[in-house]
């Protein structure tokens, strides 16, 4: 029975996935990053460092809780952009970027036991900044947390899918997702990239042996 | 000569002792090494020491030895040392390979899903640096040549930012422009320029993933589906006719009409002769190389006898001249190079109108952008030097030095402004606009809007020659 509540369940998400709404081109795109610390922070700053800041704004950096590293390197990477840009006459340029701290939900090698009551914590975080914080924007009621959400990984990055999915099972504009597999995932996945595999909205690999054929992956070689 | 020892900010013992150990540092010594970094990171070193302050110097086996739990700046480090020994940790590996440093790896076998092993061993084999064990990093130190190592390429920001415009549906934005300058600087600059650099990009694609020329040109031109509306027209043509494609680019319409190849001959003509070495073969198949007839000029010269060909197309050409006298004398050229008593025209151009489908998007100069556009736009509109969707070869990683932008020109023409060109054009020309009747007098000349309207983003109009 309660198998059979599962598969609809699933058939359910996959449904939702499958009727996402394509956005139509506008003139700017507002992305949210989750920072997962360390070498995934590294990562996924410089894709952010690929992006055109001015069209791709404003940007939301999701921080684990406790992950000063990230934070600084965020903001650091706000300073160089910033003074790269050249400011022209008929707009002030003000950096336009948030920081997000969200609770973690398993630090790295903290036994599975223990992880469920962090990320339940996590993912209720998740839920109140995708959903419902953006329903009490005045005048902004159909804007989503962010156009698009990148996710490198590790743990935390699942909760905060999660909360985008149950986002869109109730019907609300919500982000679109692509995961990037880390640069140091040669031939297998991580946990993370093996649990979204199939959820994501685009999923990219950087080295040739995750290709599978037939699968749903990206590869365009190495992207950090 | 300095080496820097790291292990970022993890713990691993096993590496900095072994890095102060007495094979290592008679090793390094022997190879000119007088100076050790160390950073420890959350190793512990020995006992006695893990409390110490967070750096103190040491020297062993004539080796100085500096060792700090953290240096302020690793960045500096790696890039005064002359030699790096790490833990198998992405980001430091990146770091190092970024600068061209010399680099030896040893991977944390503590670690419980070990994947630095195998980044380690990917990076060893394509020689971008050497994997070692804690075992032999003493051998391996002394065996090391750092010629041979293959540099790694530079970070390529346009693969990810590609990806993510392909991903959030193109949103390539166009800027407004004024032309201030002469309309032929402005066109040598955005428009010529432009196209050849695009064109030796399309070339330099073409060497890199090592298959034939004619193969990928056969590709390149298949990726490039005909409008209908322009397939059509040259469909309808009589058999024999010979026409004139003026701004051929990279000859895309040269092999048409596809349902009877080779019944009608057309021209192409380009300013930019890269273009043109790619339009020489269009529609080429491997093993079956196609050469077309193709004229290195500018559409607004006038080298073609008049009323030479039975036909001439113009596609997504005008649009690139700077002024409203450039673009006007461009379709008078066109109306000269036919056939004054039966000579076809179809020229298209891009509209400000975009389709929702369009790579585009475009300012719109009101706020809400409801009232219809009367005049046309100058913009500029990117190109970004990007590498092919999909690889044929794994190269991995992929060499791209940088990603440049071009600014290409156009004039987007506003609703009616291209018809009204095509009329004031052929007005000054002499013509009389209208379809061919028995009113006007024997020899008068006149020309006949034959349709015009909006195809997906472009506006066409198609034109016919008469002689009562």
């Amino acid at each position: 029975m309660s198998w059979a509540a599962l598969l609809l369940l699933l058939l359910c998400v996959r449904f939702v996935l499958f009727f996402r709404r394509r956005r139509l081109p506008r003139q700017t795109c507002s992305v949210a990053i989750f920072l997962g610390s360390g070498g995934h922070t590294s990562e996924a700053l410089q894709l952010a460092s690929s992006l055109d800041f001015s069209r791709y704004t404003p940007r939301t950096y999701v921080v684990s809780q406790g992950d000063a590293f990230s934070a600084q390197k965020a903001l650091a990477l706000e300073r160089i952009k910033a003074s790269h840009t050249v400011i022209s006459d008929n707009h002030s340029i003000q950096p336009q970027y948030k920081l997000l701290t969200i609770p973690r939900a398993r630090r790295v090698h903290q036994s599975l036991l223990t992880t469920p009551p962090d990320a339940v914590k996590s993912l209720l975080a998740c839920v109140y900044f995708i959903s419902v914080c953006p329903l009490f924007k005045i005048g902004a009621f159909r804007r989503p947390f962010a156009d698009l959400l990148i996710l490198n990984g590790p743990g935390t990055c699942v909760v905060l899918y999660a909360a985008v999915l149950l986002n869109r099972l109730i019907g609300l504009p919500g982000p679109r997702v692509m995961y990037v597999e880390s640069f140091a995932r040669v031939r297998s996945l991580s946990l993370s990239g093996k649990l979204l595999y199939h959820f994501v909205d685009r999923f990219v690999v950087q080295w040739p042996d995750l290709v599978q054929s037939g699968g749903r992956e990206d590869y365009r070689g190495c992207l950090v | 000569m300095i080496v820097f020892v790291t292990v970022g900010s993890t713990r691993f013992d096993a590496l900095i002792e072994a890095a102060i150990s007495e094979p290592v540092l008679t090793t390094l010594r022997d190879l000119g090494y007088a100076r050790l970094i160390l950073q420890r990171g959350n190793s512990i070193i020995e006992p006695e020491e893990s409390n110490r302050e967070s750096c103190y110097s040491i020297q062993r086996y004539g080796v100085d030895i500096e060792i700090w739990k953290f240096k302020p700046s690793i960045q500096a480090e790696f890039e005064q040392a002359d030699l790096i020994i790490s833990h198998a940790g992405s980001g430091t590996i990146l770091d190092v390979l970024r600068l061209g440093k010399p680099l030896v790896v040893v991977p944390n076998p503590t670690l419980l899903d070990n994947h630095q092993e195998e980044l380690a061993s990917a990076l060893q084999t394509l020689g971008h640096l050497k994997a070692t064990s804690i075992q032999n990093l003493a051998s391996t130190i002394a065996s090391f040549e750092p010629r041979d190592l293959v540099p790694f390429p530079p970070f390529d920001g346009s693969k990810f930012s590609n990806l993510i415009d392909e991903e959030m549906g193109n949103m390539k934005p166009v800027k407004s422009v004024t032309v201030v300058d002469d309309p032929q600087v402005h066109e040598d600059q955005y428009v010529h320029a432009v196209y050849d650099q695009i064109a030796s990009h399309f070339s330099s694609t073409r060497y890199k993933v090592r298959t034939t020329v004619s193969s990928n040109l056969y590709r390149f031109n298949r990726a490039l589906q005909p409008w209908p509306i322009i397939a059509k027209f040259l469909s309808d043509l009589p058999t024999g006719w010979i026409g004139l494609d003026s701004g051929a680019g990279n000859g895309k319409y040269l092999p048409l009409p596809a349902d009877r190849p080779g019944c009608i001959l057309t021209i192409g003509l380009d300013r930019s002769r890269n273009l043109l070495q790619i339009a020489q073969h269009a529609g080429s198949e491997p093993g079956r190389l196609i050469t077309r007839e193709v004229v290195w000029g500018d559409v607004l010269g006038s080298g073609w006898r008049s009323g030479v060909f039975d036909y001439a197309i113009s596609i997504a050409t005008i649009h690139h001249l700077a002024s409203h006298g450039r673009r006007k004398l461009a379709v008078q050229r066109l109306l000269q190079a036919v056939s004054p008593d039966h000579g076809r025209v179809l020229i298209y151009v891009w509209a400000i109108e975009q389709d929702e489908l369009s790579k585009r998007s475009i300012p719109t100069s009101d706020s809400d952008g409801s009232s219809p556009h009367t005049t046309g736009e100058d913009v500029f509109v990117p190109w970004v030097m990007s590498r092919q969707h999909k690889q044929d070869t794994p190269v991995v990683p992929t060499s791209v030095a940088e990603t440049p932008v071009y600014n290409r020109y156009y004039h987007m023409f506003a609703n009616g402004e291209l018809k009204q060109l095509a009329v004031q054009a052929a007005e000054e020309f002499g013509l009389v606009i209208g379809p061919r009747g028995n009113v006007y007098d024997e020899g008068c000349r006149g020309i006949e809007i034959v349709q015009e309207g909006w195809e997906r983003s472009n506006y066409y109009v198609e034109l016919r020659r008469w002689v009562s």
